[in-house]
């Protein structure tokens, strides 16, 4: 307990963990200018293919909505914060020189890398949970509360008291598919020596296998169910009618297969890792 | 000084990629040594050391420390070391103290204020516990690597270059702590070092190493001794003194001349003589020294 106290506070004594929140906190307080004052604009955006077709009354550019929009215009980005943080855990400190301190000492490596998952993933549950609560803290507070409108393939008006829900359940699958990514990162980190090339090589890996996940092209289809990327926008399902809480619960096993997978996986490389930075 | 072995270690083997860093390594620590560890840049001297520590896992071999195989009691073994292994690397953005405080948690030891005081007394670095460890100099890191290597009162020390970037007075005050250590406490200590003085000041015993192999184990006196016939002479006309002592019928072996000086190889008794008859013979003498006794043995050897 005391090894995993150490490296939630290791985690939380570097600048560059602070980044993601800041560039959270500004992301978000730019959107909810934006929307503020732009309401109409963005209503438009939103239903211009539908004008011709309904007409729409009452607040609809309120806290949900806004929150709604944080969510989908963020979460294509959080990856990124993420892997700065998780990507540098365990390759920082071979480039540092500080694990020829820490393991030539009785403390196991098993020890060691588990402690530096749970730290990462407290990590990144901390960030998800932080733009939760800004984006929906301050969409409530400054545009109030009302019905929320989602436009994706099928246009889907939900009542305000039928919403909340499921933003928690969305943040939640969201924590879960960014834990797919921050383990990816901390199993390339455990592999480098060097924290840029674990950090990038994350990128590479997350942006590439995003964008094979979103075409829709036979030869890609066949190889998409073994692309954990494919099943991290599964949030998305808790904003349509009926929630399909069966397929929901299969995408959430294939990235918790993927998050053990990553973990055993780095365990290998790191119990077998020379010291020699 | 007690013959029983600390550290044993037959028959190590380590390659990295094609490139052999030990091969077939022994040697043998023994309770309360001061054990000089020596060999050129990329010797093995490192590996070595980073194997007895876990760090780096060895092909082949078998080491025991504290009659325990290191394999089977890594965590009872390293309960017992400190070390410093190459520059010490520390979080930089925490102050000194609360480095110290995270490793002794690692060590699964708790180390109070005054006591981290204290060691950083001993270390003289008592005005900057707070300081960051970023803002500290090489010199400093080094010292702060020293005291978090005593922090458990280990019984074993594996110092790694500990003299690299500390000032005549840090090296001096290293030197004197690493003494008092063994001396005081018993401690037996492994140390590889490139300043060859340093390790026949401070080592009773030592070890060469050469591309991964022992070159030579033994006392540092015995060690010292094979190596100490080598004589340097500075005359005011060293051409004439050169021929004249190759001429003459003094016991001398190796004469050579080189630059300005006259280096020869003879016997301890022999260098009074050598001294009265180059004056006899109208020479004057500026320089008539010993050439580092560990220093020449080293460069024969690797």
């Amino acid at each position: 307990m005391k090894i995993l106290f150490i490296e939630i506070y290791k985690v939380f004594i570097r600048r560059r963990s602070y980044i993601g929140f800041a560039a959270i906190l500004f992301i978000v307080i730019m959107l909810l200018v934006a929307v503020s004052h732009e309401a109409k604009t963005v209503l438009d955006f939103l239903t211009s293919n539908l004008k011709d077709s309904f007409t729409f009354q009452g607040k609809l550019v309120n806290g949900n909505l806004y929150a709604h929009i944080v969510l989908r215009s963020l979460w294509v980005h959080i990856p990124l914060l993420i892997v700065l943080v998780t990507g540098d855990l365990v390759s920082g400190e071979y480039q540092s020189g500080t694990f020829r301190l820490v393991l030539s000492r009785p403390v196991s490596r098993f020890t060691i890398i588990s402690s530096k998952f749970i730290a990462g993933f407290i990590y990144v549950a901390l960030l998800i949970v932080f733009l939760a609560a800004l984006s929906l803290g301050l969409g409530y507070l400054f545009l109030g509360k009302g019905d929320l409108l989602v436009t994706n393939d099928t246009i889907n008006i939900f009542e305000a008291d039928d919403v909340l829900w499921r933003f928690i359940l969305a943040y939640s699958f969201g924590i879960l598919s960014m834990l797919t990514v921050a383990s990816l990162s901390i199993m390339l980190s455990t592999l480098f020596d060097n924290s840029i090339t674990a950090i990038l090589m994350s990128l590479a890996i997350v942006i590439s296998l995003t964008f094979l996940s979103t075409f829709n092209i036979p030869f890609i289809n066949i190889i998409k169910p073994f692309l954990f990327t494919t099943y991290m926008g599964g949030w998305q399902s808790f904003f349509a009618f009926d929630v399909n809480m069966q397929h929901i619960v299969f995408e959430a096993i294939i990235l918790v297969v993927h998050i053990v997978a990553f973990y055993i996986l780095s365990l290998y490389i790191f119990l077998r890792k020379d010291i020699l930075t | 000084m007690s013959s029983k072995s600390i550290v044993k270690v037959r028959g190590l083997c380590k390659s990295f990629g094609g490139l052999i860093a030990l091969n077939n390594l022994d040697m043998e620590v023994r309770e309360g040594d001061i054990y000089g560890f020596l060999g050129p840049n990329g010797s093995g001297k490192s590996t070595t050391l980073k194997i007895l520590l876990t760090l780096v896992k060895q092909e082949m071999g078998a080491i025991e420390i504290f009659d325990n195989e290191l394999a089977d009691d890594r965590w009872k073994i390293l309960s017992r070391i400190g070390s410093i292994v190459e520059k010490p690397g520390f979080y930089e953005r925490i102050s000194a103290m609360k480095n110290l405080q995270i490793l002794s948690e690692y060590s699964g030891i708790k180390k109070t204020e005054d006591e981290l005081h204290e060691l950083f007394q001993i270390v003289g670095l008592s005005d900057r516990t707070n300081s960051k460890v970023g803002s500290y100099s090489h010199g400093m890191k080094q010292r702060l690597g020293f005291a978090q290597a005593i922090m458990n009162q280990p019984d074993l020390l594996i110092l790694d270059e500990p003299f690299s970037g500390l000032d005549p007075k840090g090296m001096r005050d290293i030197r004197e702590l690493i003494l008092k250590l063994n001396k005081e406490k018993g401690m037996t200590v492994i140390i590889s070092s490139h300043q060859l003085d340093e390790i026949e000041n401070i080592a009773n015993r030592m070890i060469i190493i050469n591309k991964g192999s022992s070159v030579c184990e033994g006392s540092v006196k015995e060690i010292v001794d094979r190596g100490k016939m080598s004589i340097i002479i500075r005359v005011n006309e060293p051409k004439e003194a050169f021929q004249k002592l190759q001429n003459s019928r003094l016991p001398i072996k190796n004469i050579r001349l080189d630059d300005d000086c006259i280096k020869l190889n003879c016997s301890h008794d022999a260098i009074p003589y050598i001294n009265q008859y180059l004056q006899m013979s109208d020479f004057k003498v500026f320089e008539l020294t010993k050439e580092k006794a560990l220093e020449n043995y080293y460069l024969t050897y690797t």
